[in-house]
């Protein structure tokens, strides 16, 4: 539960989630669930000459038009492999009380 | 029910006019929180606009189109008019497929799609199914190529 409102907390900020498929998908964090579904909007693919994968072919258009048709869109938590945060968004001090307390079962 | 608006129509406007007001409250407050039960990953896929074209992105890779009728807390979701598009290279294929539900632990991710940005770019080519295949296949048959040809280059450099 702990990550749950962490991650309630960073709702607007830009945040790359990498997923279990090797995509990479950047976005503002619109909103996020117990499961940590994710839902992102103004999503963009990143690094797609990194990552010459399958799934990145989906939008092939991206080259020409930085934006893609699909704007908005819903991440099944399960698929996740890293969110990678901004750096700001992250107090490590008030992250590492909530961890012990976490840890104490308060 | 019928009795009921029988009573109305001996009523005069006032009274209809409230009925209609207390219908409309009715609608306004007990329907909407309907669409609500299914709990918090619900929640966040109903701000998915309802009738709505989505791109649902499965676990093998495949993606599918069609228009969001239904869904709940696992991602399961159902797909009216749904069609499997096909990308080779530069072609592409709508294969269509009907009505589709899909259970939920095989959807990666779930992407509105805009209507007026839907079409593809220029240079992405429509072909039929039959042409679709038959590109998969050669793509399919050029990985294996190249395969093999590593696992020949490597055993060389192993003598």
């Amino acid at each position: 539960m702990l990550f749950f409102s962490y991650f309630k907390e960073l709702v607007g900020k830009e945040v790359t989630v990498e997923l279990k498929n090797d995509l990479a998908i950047r976005g503002i964090l619109h909103s996020v669930d117990q499961y940590l579904n994710i839902k992102l909007e103004n999503t963009r693919v990143v690094d797609q000459d990194k990552y010459p994968h399958m799934e990145i072919r989906l939008f092939p258009w991206k080259v020409q038009k930085p934006e893609l048709s699909v704007r908005n869109c819903f991440i099944r938590g399960s698929v996740v492999r890293y969110v990678q945060l901004p750096p700001d968004g992250v107090d490590i001090d008030i992250l590492h009380d909530a961890t012990r307390r976490e840890a104490r079962g308060g | 029910m019928v009795s009921f608006t029988c009573c109305l129509e001996t009523l005069d406007c006032i009274s209809v006019a409230l009925f209609h007001f207390l219908s409309a409250l009715f609608f306004f407050f007990f329907v909407p929180p309907l669409f609500f039960i299914g709990g918090c990953a619900s929640f966040i896929l109903s701000s998915l606009y309802f009738p709505e074209k989505l791109l649902v992105l499965l676990r093998d890779g495949r993606k599918l189109l069609g228009i969001l009728r239904s869904f709940d807390q696992f991602a399961n979701a159902v797909l009216e008019g749904a069609c499997e598009r096909v990308i080779v290279g530069d072609l592409y294929c709508d294969i269509p497929l009907g009505l589709y539900v899909i259970r939920g632990e095989n959807v990666v991710l779930i992407g509105e799609l805009d209507l007026e940005r839907e079409e593809l770019p220029a240079h992405m080519t429509r072909v039929s199914a039959a042409d679709i295949k038959k590109a998969q296949k050669a793509e399919r048959d050029a990985t294996d190529l190249k395969g093999t040809m590593r696992k020949r280059m490597e055993f060389l450099d192993l003598e």
